[in-house]
C-alpha cells in the first residue's frame, strides 16, 4: 500500500505543477486570439434564447419579447426554464437520470441497513407535522406549476415535496416500503420518455415541443413545459423520498 | 434520420421499466436490460449500411445546431455504439449464472451502458458532460456493490477522483463558452482563433475525465482499488465499455474539435504531443504495475491501463495508419478484456482464490477456459493472427515513420509489450502447471458460448483484417477530414431530415 501511496502523491504533485504552469501561461500569454469572457452577449447562443429566435436566428435585432403576446417559438416567460426544458431538454433528461442513478445507487447499497434507535415523537411534533406537510406540499406544487413563469420548476418543487415526506417519516416512524416510490418514479420517467417520443412522432425530432405555446406569461401557457415539469416534479419528489427512506428507514 | 435517437431510447425504456417490473418479478431487470442491448445492436446493424454511405446528424428538440443538441451518427460513432451494446450483452450473458443481483443493479448497469453510448454519439460538449455524470454515478454504485469488502473503498477513491476531473471538465466548458458563446462541437471546430495558451488550458480541462477513464498517467491511481472492489462483470465493463467510450471521446475532441484548421489548431498540436508523452509513460507504468501485481483483477486492470496508453499514443500520432491501429486496438482490447475477466471470474469462483498465483494447475481441470485465457492474452500482447497484432503494428509503423518524439512513444510501447508478454505467459503457464489442486469439474454453459464467440472476434480480424476494412477506412477518413465531413454534415443539413 505504501508504494501506491507515494505514487499517488507523485501523480498529484505532477498534476498540480502542470496545471499551475498552464495557468501561468494563460495569464501571461499576449498572442492574439479569444480568451475567457471574450464572447459578447450577441455572439452567444443564449442571446437567441433570450429573444426566442433560435428557430430563425436571422430575425431583426430590435425584436422584443413581450408578456401577453402569443406566437413565440417557446411559450415560457421564465428564460431559464425555456433553456432547461425546451432548448436543451436532452440535458435535463440527463440530469433526471443522474438523480435516478443516485437514488437507485442508494437503494442498491443501503438496502441492508437497519435502524437501531427508536424513540416516540412528542405530541407537539405529531400535531404540527401534518400542517407543515400540507404547507410544504402546496408550496412545492406551486413551484412546479409556475416553473414556466417564475424561478423554480420540477427540481426544487420536487425537493420541497420530498421534504414534506421526510418530516412525516421522522415524526411517525412508519415502516419504509420503497415500492410505491419505485412505481411512481418509473411512471414519471416513462412519461418523460413518452413526451420525447411523441415529439419524435409528431414533429420528427425527439423531445420536440408539439403542444401549443400559448400566451406568454399566462398561467396556462407552454403546455409542453408544464407537463414535463410536472413529470420531473413527481420523479424528483419520489426519488428524493426514496433516498431519505433508505437513509433513515428500516427494513 | 432523427429516429436514430432510438439507439438511446431503447436502454432508457428499459431503465424506466425496471423498477416497476422488479416489484412483480425479480428477474425482470436482467431480462429487460439484455433485451434493450439486443434491440440496440439490431437497430444499429440495421442502420449501418445507410450510415456507411453517408453520416447523418440527429437533431433533438427540433432546434438546429448550435442552439439545440445534436447527435452525430457516423460509421465511427455507430460502429463503437454497436461495440458497446454488444460488449454489454456479452458481459450479461457471461454473468447469467449469478442470480443474486437486484433490479437496481441492472438499472444502473443499463444507465452506464446508455451513458457510454451517449458519450460516443453526442455532438455537444455540455451534453457530453451530462452523459459522463450519468455514467460516473452509475459506476460508483456498481463498483461499491461488488461482492468484495474493498468495494466501498475503491469506489470512494474513484468517486473523489472522477468528481474532481468532471468538475475540471465543467470548468473547461465554462471557459470555452465564455470565450466563444457556443457549445456545439461542429461550430467550435471551425471557430475563430483562440489564444493558444487559453485553448490548451480549456482542452486539457475538457480531456481530464476521459484521461481518467482511460487510466492515463497521472490519473491512473484509482485503477487498483476500483478493479479490486468491482465484481468481475463490472470490472470487464470498466475496461471494455467505459474505456472504449473514453477513447472515442478523446478521438472526437483531439481530432474533430481541435483539428488543425480550427481555432484550437496550435493547442491541438500540443495536446497531441502531451498524449504521446502521457501514453508512453502509461504503457510503462501500467504494464510495470501489472507485472508485479499478484491479484488477478488488479493485474488485468493495470494491463488495461497499458493498452489504453498505446491507444493514447496512437491518438497523439494522428496519422492514417495510427488511427487505423487505434480502431483495431479498441476492438481488440474490448473483446480480449471481456474474455479475460470472464475467465478470471470463473476461476476465482471455482477455486475461491483472488490471486492468480494460487490458481496453479486449474487449467488441467478447466482446459478450455485456460486456453481461451491464453488466446485473449496473446491478442492483447499482439501475436500475429490476432487483431491486436495489426493494431500495434500500425501504431508502431506510423510512429517510426514520424520520428522525433514518436520514437520515444514507440520505444515505450515495445518495452511495455515485453513486460506484458512476460506476465501473461507467466499466468497462462501457472494455469497448466502440475499441482495437487483438486476441484470438482462443473459445467458452465453460459461461459463457454460467449467466450468462444469472443475468441472468434479476436481471431477473425487478425486473420482477415479486410473484414474490418470498410469500417476502419470510413472512420479514419471521417476523423482526419473533420471540416468536410463532420462540420459540413452537421451545419448544412439544418433541420430535421
Amino acid at each position: 500500500m505504501r508504494r501506491n501511496e507515494s505514487l499517488i502523491h507523485i501523480a498529484a504533485f505532477l498534476l498540480v505543477i502542470g496545471l499551475s504552469a498552464v495557468l501561468y501561461a494563460v495569464f501571461t500569454d499576449t498572442r492574439p486570439g479569444l480568451k475567457a469572457l471574450d464572447a459578447s452577449l450577441k455572439e452567444r447562443v443564449s442571446y437567441h434564447y433570450l429573444l426566442k429566435t433560435a428557430g430563425n436566428p436571422a430575425q431583426p435585432a430590435e425584436r422584443k419579447v413581450t408578456v401577453g403576446k402569443s406566437g413565440y417559438e417557446d411559450g415560457s416567460a421564465n428564460i431559464v426554464t425555456a433553456i432547461v426544458v425546451d432548448y436543451r431538454a436532452l440535458d435535463t433528461l440527463g440530469e433526471v437520470l443522474v438523480l435516478f442513478a443516485a437514488s437507485a445507487g442508494v437503494g442498491l447499497l443501503m438496502s441492508k441497513r437497519k435502524r437501531k434507535i427508536e424513540t416516540e415523537a412528542s405530541p407537539i411534533v405529531t400535531t404540527a407535522v401534518p400542517m407543515i406537510m400540507l404547507f410544504a406540499v402546496v408550496v412545492g406544487l406551486y413551484i412546479i406549476f409556475h416553473g414556466h413563469l417564475s424561478p423554480g420548476g420540477g427540481f426544487p418543487g420536487g425537493a420541497i415535496i420530498a421534504s414534506a415526506y421526510m418530516i412525516q417519516f421522522l415524526a411517525f416512524r412508519k415502516k419504509f416500503s420503497g415500492n410505491l416510490f419505485k412505481i411512481l418514479e418509473s411512471l414519471a420517467g416513462l412519461g418523460i420518455l413518452g413526451m420525447g417520443l411523441a415529439g419524435l412522432y409528431t414533429e420528427g425530432s425527439f423531445l420536440a415541443n408539439f403542444l401549443p405555446t400559448g400566451e406568454l406569461g399566462a398561467v396556462f401557457s407552454a403546455a409542453g413545459i408544464m407537463i414535463l415539469y410536472a413529470l420531473i416534479g413527481i420523479k424528483v419528489a419520489s426519488e428524493l423520498s426514496s433516498i431519505i427512506g433508505h437513509f433513515i428507514g428500516e427494513k | 434520420m432523427n429516429n436514430a435517437l432510438l439507439l438511446l431510447a431503447f436502454p432508457l425504456t428499459a431503465v424506466f421499466l425496471i423498477p416497476v417490473g422488479t416489484v412483480f418479478y425479480k428477474g425482470f431487470g436482467r431480462f429487460l436490460s439484455m433485451l434493450s442491448y439486443l434491440a440496440g445492436i439490431v437497430y444499429g446493424i440495421y442502420l449501418f449500411p445507410s450510415i456507411l454511405a453517408g453520416s447523418k446528424t440527429v437533431i433533438v428538440g427540433n432546434w438546429a445546431p448550435p442552439f439545440g443538441i445534436n447527435l452525430f451518427i457516423s460509421p465511427f460513432s455507430l460502429g463503437l455504439v454497436i461495440l458497446i451494446f454488444s460488449a454489454a450483452f456479452i458481459i450479461m450473458v457471461t454473468d447469467l449464472q449469478n442470480k443474486g443481483k437486484s433490479g437496481q443493479y441492472y438499472l444502473l448497469y443499463t444507465l452506464f451502458v446508455m451513458a457510454s453510448a451517449g458519450m460516443v454519439l453526442t455532438g455537444d460538449i455540455f451534453n457530453l458532460f451530462v452523459f459522463l455524470e450519468i455514467g460516473g454515478i452509475a459506476s460508483f454504485a456498481l463498483i461499491a456493490a461488488g461482492a468484495s469488502p474493498m468495494g466501498s473503498a475503491g469506489s470512494l477513491r474513484y468517486l473523489i477522483q472522477a468528481q474532481i476531473t468532471s468538475l475540471s471538465m465543467l470548468a473547461g466548458i465554462i471557459l470555452i463558452y465564455s470565450a466563444s458563446g457556443v457549445l456545439n462541437i461542429a461550430v467550435l471546430a471551425q471557430f475563430k482563433t483562440f489564444n493558444p495558451a487559453f485553448a490548451f488550458l480549456a482542452l486539457a480541462l475538457l480531456l481530464f475525465p476521459f484521461m481518467l477513464e482511460s487510466k492515463l498517467f497521472p490519473l491512473h491511481t484509482w485503477v487498483g482499488g476500483a478493479y479490486l472492489g468491482a465484481d468481475h462483470p463490472f470490472a470487464a465493463s470498466m475496461s471494455g465499455i467505459a474505456a472504449t467510450a473514453a477513447g472515442a471521446v478523446m478521438l472526437r475532441i483531439v481530432l474533430t474539435l481541435a483539428n488543425p484548421q480550427s481555432g484550437f489548431g496550435t493547442a491541438g498540436k500540443s495536446i497531441q504531443t502531451m498524449l504521446i508523452i502521457l501514453g508512453g509513460i502509461t504503457v510503462l507504468i501500467g504494464e510495470g504495475a501489472a507485472f508485479t501485481e499478484k491479484n488477478f483483477k488488479k493485474t488485468l486492470g493495470y494491463s488495461s491501463a497499458g493498452q489504453m496508453g498505446i491507444i493514447a499514443v496512437g491518438i497523439g500520432l494522428a496519422t492514417k495508419d495510427a488511427l487505423a491501429g487505434v480502431l483495431f486496438l479498441i476492438l481488440n482490447h474490448t473483446a480480449a478484456k471481456i474474455l479475460l475477466f470472464s475467465v478470471a471470474g470463473l476461476f476465482s469462483k471455482v477455486s475461491g482464490k483472488e490471486k492468480w498465483a494460487d490458481m496453479k494447475g486449474i487449467g488441467r481441470i478447466y482446459p478450455l477456459p485456460a486456453a481461451l485465457f491464453a488466446a485473449g492474452a496473446m491478442a492483447l500482447f499482439g501475436i500475429p493472427m490476432f487483431s491486436g497484432f495489426w493494431g500495434k503494428l500500425y501504431v508502431l509503423k506510423s510512429a517510426f515513420a514520424l520520428g522525433g518524439l514518436a520514437y520515444a512513444g514507440a520505444g515505450a510501447i515495445l518495452l511495455g509489450t515485453i513486460f506484458e508478454g512476460i506476465y501473461f505467459m507467466k499466468i497462462s503457464h501457472t494455469f497448466f502447471e502440475k499441482s495437487d489442486i483438486s476441484l470438482e469439474r462443473k459445467h458452465y454453459p453460459f461461459f463457454g458460448i460467449p467466450a468462444l464467440f469472443l475468441a472468434a472476434v479476436l481471431l477473425a480480424p487478425g486473420l482477415f483484417p479486410s473484414i474490418l476494412g470498410p469500417w476502419v477506412q470510413a472512420s479514419v477518413k471521417e476523423l482526419l477530414n473533420p471540416i468536410s465531413g463532420y462540420v459540413h454534415i452537421i451545419l448544412t443539413s439544418g433541420g430535421a431530415m
